[in-house]
């Protein structure tokens, strides 16, 4: 078994915290029983002691009477195979000035001694020894320290299968937890753990993790999705270079077919290019935090010159451009990376907008923040398609494929958020859209 | 053979178009699932490339739809969706064949070839009827090995009688089949191009290929 896993050291806490519980309980037992026996033996021979006349003659007691200097003076026992003895316990007297009780052996006997020593001025007198045989006792506390001991070993094994036992039962849903885990890769993220209702940690824990993979899962979807997505956008335009040459490729050409056929090719790659172009910014937008070119710069220049580029667009397709920008205001912010943000939405109105239909292009300052609105008279967009405009190869379903590639709003918002700044879009079917994108200063 | 593409990005239905056209088919181009599927419905085509991303309807629908309506017309599926359930889906709705992009022009070329071949049933990629042998995929005629130059049409003329040897061809059916949508010529453009194909395959034989069923057609 791993030393190191929680299941081990959960069995080692609860078995050994049980096994010193009883170890405490045991023997408190022992001790407050072998004190309470003898409390009652005291209580005795001090009874005895203060009548002796009239327990004289118990069987089995003894009574000695030492004099001041030890000797024996009266004894009701044979005292010479004893002295040793009672000169011993003479000098316990001497230190003691009160009761004293011993034990203390008397031949093979085991016997329970009161010392009372008698002092008068100062001086000790008379000693005076009052003993009980306490065989039985210490027999009866013997076996008790034995049985008790006996249980006590007879009680590990259990408590250390027990804690087993319990430990495992604890355990158990976190190892199942574990096991349904190692089961979760990446190929099937869709899987949850099973919810154990148990009301716990367990059910905290698994909730947890459930909305964990949740949330992994669906990132993961979103990658693969765009993944497909820029795939898909790859594959059309390959497909036509690709069939493209190989026809040219079949026999042999006048010049000009070849001519033709290479044009043909650069209209592609252009539009491969620009997407990889596009890949690129929505990378940067996610990771701009650290890169960003940080400077102050003229917005109303940028905007202008922006707004002219639309003039001339505009003007191909018969659209009035109306441009309305405050002079000299200055951001501090990406410049070349803001000026692709709006000429993102620039592009979108000119490109939605049918011929004599307007757009506005407006850049005001409102105290410490910069509005800038692009409005159109265009197709609109309708409230579903709304939601998701801002997604990464999201195209309106009025909007066909043929328009773009689907990035430059989200690459526009990536931008503008990453200059603390925000974009709202309000449109009307048939009506048109106003895109507002709000800047601090 | 007369065939129609249904594929919203322009350039690449040229493209194909221009290949059809180099091997002597007659082409007819829908720019969207619409469009595809009433021309599918009204004209008589040998063979119809599908792409499944359609504006208005999309592909696996316009397939179903002529499915439904019985149309035996083989459809080849020309797409960039490229998972298997997709694949599963789009010959499931009733295509014949799945192709994905970006795909080899040539190997799109044969599978074209080999769905008309199994469409008349013919066992073999090269047709041949009396010692006149027709190699669709290489455009060459030869008769007793000797080769024969035609004109795009007349070629397309011939592979179509060769495809229905046996049985009586119409005028009506030539005209469906080798011309596109755009046609409105003389209906005795097919007689004139037959007569100088006659010429071509019969010259310095002494059995006569083609003949005519007066008022009706010809049968090789």
């Amino acid at each position: 078994m791993n030393t190191k896993s929680i299941r081990f050291k959960i069995i080692i806490l609860f078995s050994s915290i049980l096994i010193i519980a009883i170890g405490v309980i045991f023997s408190s037992f022992y001790i407050f029983t072998n004190k309470i026996i003898y409390q009652e033996v005291d209580k005795e021979l001090s009874l005895h002691s203060h009548n002796l006349d009239q327990f004289g003659n118990v069987p089995t007691m003894v009574t000695v009477q030492l004099d001041q200097n030890g000797n024996v003076t009266k004894s009701s026992v044979d005292f010479n195979s004893s002295t040793m003895l009672f000169s011993n316990l003479f000098k316990i007297a001497q230190k003691n000035r009160s009761i004293t009780f011993i034990n203390q052996s008397m031949g093979n006997t085991p016997m329970r001694f009161l010392i009372k020593p008698t002092w008068t001025d100062d001086k000790l007198t008379e000693v005076l020894l009052v003993a009980h045989p306490i065989e039985a006792i210490q027999k009866s506390l013997n076996s008790l320290m034995s049985t008790l001991a006996f249980i006590f070993i007879i009680f590990i094994l259990p408590v250390i299968l027990g804690a087993i036992v319990f430990t495992q039962k604890i355990i158990k849903p976190i190892s199942s937890v574990i096991q349904n885990m190692d089961d979760i890769t990446t190929e099937n993220l869709e899987m949850r753990l099973p919810n154990p209702k148990s009301n716990d940690e367990i059910e905290k824990l698994t909730l947890t993790f459930n909305n964990l993979l949740d949330r992994l899962h669906q990132s993961f979807k979103r990658e693969r999705q765009f993944i497909e997505d820029i795939a898909h956008e790859l594959k059309t335009p390959i497909a036509t270079l690709k069939g493209g040459i190989e026809l040219t490729l079949a026999k042999d050409r006048s010049n000009t077919e070849y001519k033709r056929t290479l044009k043909e090719t650069l209209i592609d790659t252009d539009r491969i290019s620009k997407l990889v172009s596009n890949l690129l910014d929505l990378a940067w937008v996610g990771m701009s935090q650290n890169t960003l070119n940080n400077k102050q710069f003229n917005l109303s220049e940028v905007t202008n010159d922006l707004a002219q580029i639309a003039l001339k667009l505009g003007l191909q397709k018969n659209i009035v451009v109306n441009i309305d920008i405050d002079k000299n205001i200055k951001i501090y912010g990406d410049e070349s990376k803001i000026s692709r943000a709006i000429l993102n939405l620039i592009d979108n109105a000119i490109k939605y907008t049918s011929s004599y239909k307007n757009v506005l292009i407006s850049l005001k300052q409102l105290k410490r923040t910069i509005i800038l609105t692009i409005k159109d008279e265009g197709v609109g967009i309708s409230k579903s398609d709304l939601e998701h405009v801002f997604e990464r190869f999201y195209r309106g379903s009025k909007t066909a494929k043929t328009l773009g590639s689907g990035l430059g709003l989200a690459i526009a918002e990536g931008i503008i958020k990453t200059h603390s700044g925000d974009i709202k879009i309000e449109s009307k079917i048939g009506k048109g859209t106003i895109v507002k994108v709000i800047l601090p200063i | 053979m007369r065939v129609l593409i249904v594929e919203d990005e322009i350039r690449l239905n040229n493209i194909i178009k221009k290949g059809f056209v180099e091997d002597g088919f007659a082409v007819d181009q829908a720019f969207d699932g619409e469009e595809g599927q009433y021309l599918a419905e009204s004209e008589q085509y040998d063979l119809i490339v599908l792409d499944l991303m359609l504006p208005k309807i999309d592909g696996v629908t316009v397939c179903k739809n002529l499915r439904k309506k019985k149309s035996k017309t083989p459809i080849i599926i020309l797409t960039a969706k490229s998972t298997v359930e997709d694949k599963i889906m789009g010959l499931d709705s009733g295509a014949d064949d799945y192709i994905t992009k970006p795909f080899s022009f040539n190997e799109f070329r044969s599978r074209v070839h080999a769905l008309i071949r199994r469409s008349h049933q013919d066992p073999s990629p090269i047709l041949e009827v009396d010692g006149l042998v027709l190699n669709p995929l290489s455009h060459v005629v030869t008769r007793d090995k000797k080769q024969i130059k035609l004109t795009p049409k007349e070629f397309a003329i011939l592979e179509l009688l060769m495809r229905n040897r046996g049985e009586v061809t119409t005028r009506t059916n030539i005209i469906e089949h080798v011309w596109d949508y755009n046609f409105d010529g003389m209906s005795n453009i097919v007689d004139v191009l037959v007569v100088t194909l006659r010429k071509k395959i019969n010259n310095g034989y002494k059995q006569k290929l083609i003949k005519t069923v007066h008022g009706v057609g010809y049968i090789i």
